[in-house]
């Protein structure tokens, strides 16, 4: 039976992509860089580091990967004017080049199985938010790739964009602004929720079904999904 | 394992001309094993330009002006590609974040050879009637 490949697997959305799979029967072989309390992953690696990429091409043929769920990524927030090299280069390195990279590495097997590439990116890679320049940019560059990749390569390629969604790093965000604000947490979440259509956070349970659809889904090549609860429409 | 190439031999630089201060972004056609640089030191050079626009001056017009080789290699090309959106995105959020208490930006994206479109297009942008275009991304080689 092949397997599915999740990266940033002890994540608030990661983990909850490894439960919907595993629940439906998928075989699932987990990265991340580090093990949670709750989760050891197959790999523990930083996907910044070729070597990493490198084992877990190796891998990929050992476990007979036909799908990869690339579910890592960080969050980072500042205005033009605060945002330095470092912090460009992180988000730009972790959520855009790493991902490119494990494609990459991970294309020969994929094309050859028919495979399915899955990447998170976000409704920030759809529309730019302020204060969120860099972090915009590092997915709006997914899209831009994928959909330049999809003219070339018969890989599936699939991008899930979430809006803002119930995960600690969502919540430890929203407590800072409440914070920096002198307000409640609860003012903050009130003000978040009503921004949106459906008039709540997205929940990772619902994430992680949408990508099992997208992973299970046979055509077309490219799918750009958003699920943002209606606060951006694409 | 061997790296996929990516693109080496970028140059950007900085032109105040006619009004219009310009951030060219030559993409280079060379390749490099190493691992991309146009996403990320590049990136943050557009950065670095759109955070001193912060302070220009009103009237000033602000453009990105992206030129584009012909790059043969499919990974090379999607790199482009996804300079390009980040590109797009960073105007975007910049235009968000500035709420018009600043001057305009705009992006123009076009082959290295479209070198007649382009000059049009510069001179509108540095025109005073281009300057209710703001945020805007244009695309040339779509009519290319």
């Amino acid at each position: 039976m092949s397997s599915i490949l999740v990266t940033g697997a002890t994540g608030g959305i990661g983990s909850a992509i490894v439960s919907e799979l595993r629940s439906a029967g998928h075989d699932v072989l987990t990265q991340d860089v580090r093990a949670s309390e709750q989760f050891a992953p197959d790999i523990v690696g930083d996907l910044l580091d070729p070597e990493v990429i490198a084992e877990i091409a190796t891998l990929a043929e050992q476990h007979d990967i036909s799908a990869v769920v690339a579910g890592h990524g960080i969050a980072g927030s500042a205005a033009f004017s605060q945002t330095d090299q470092a912090l460009t280069e992180r988000l730009m390195r972790i959520n855009t080049v790493s991902v490119i990279e494990l494609f990459n590495a991970l294309e020969e097997r994929l094309v050859r199985v028919g495979g399915t590439f899955v990447a998170i990116s976000s409704q920030a890679g759809l529309v730019s938010e302020a204060n969120l320049g860099v972090y915009s940019a590092s997915k709006f560059a997914l899209v831009g790739w994928a959909e330049e990749v999809v003219e070339n390569s018969p890989v599936n390629l699939r991008l899930l964009c979430p809006g803002a969604t119930d995960t600690p790093l969502l919540v430890a965000s929203l407590q800072g602004a409440a914070d920096a604000r002198g307000v409640s947490y609860d003012v903050v979440l009130a003000e978040r929720n009503a921004s949106t259509p459906v008039g709540r956070l997205g929940r990772t349970a619902e994430l992680a079904r949408a990508t099992r659809w997208l992973v299970e889904l046979e055509e077309p090549k490219l799918v750009i999904a958003p699920v943002t609860g209606g606060e951006v429409l694409h | 394992m061997q790296r996929v190439p990516t693109i080496a031999g970028t140059s950007i630089e900085r032109l105040d001309v006619d009004g219009l201060v310009r951030l060219t972004v030559k993409i280079g056609s060379q390749s490099t094993p190493e691992s991309s640089r146009l996403l990320t030191s590049d990136v943050f050079q557009v950065v670095s330009f759109l955070a001193e626009a912060e302070s220009f001056e009103l009237d000033r017009a602000v453009l990105i002006d992206v030129q584009v080789p012909t790059l043969a290699d499919p990974a090379m090309r999607a790199e482009s590609a996804a300079f390009l959106a980040a590109c797009k995105a960073l105007v975007h959020a910049w235009v968000r974040e500035q709420q018009g208490r600043t001057c305009t930006v705009n992006m123009l994206i076009s082959l290295v050879t479209q070198e007649e479109s382009r000059t049009r297009s510069l001179e509108y942008f540095a025109d005073e009637c281009g300057r209710f275009s703001h945020g805007s991304v244009i695309d040339l080689r779509e009519t290319a």
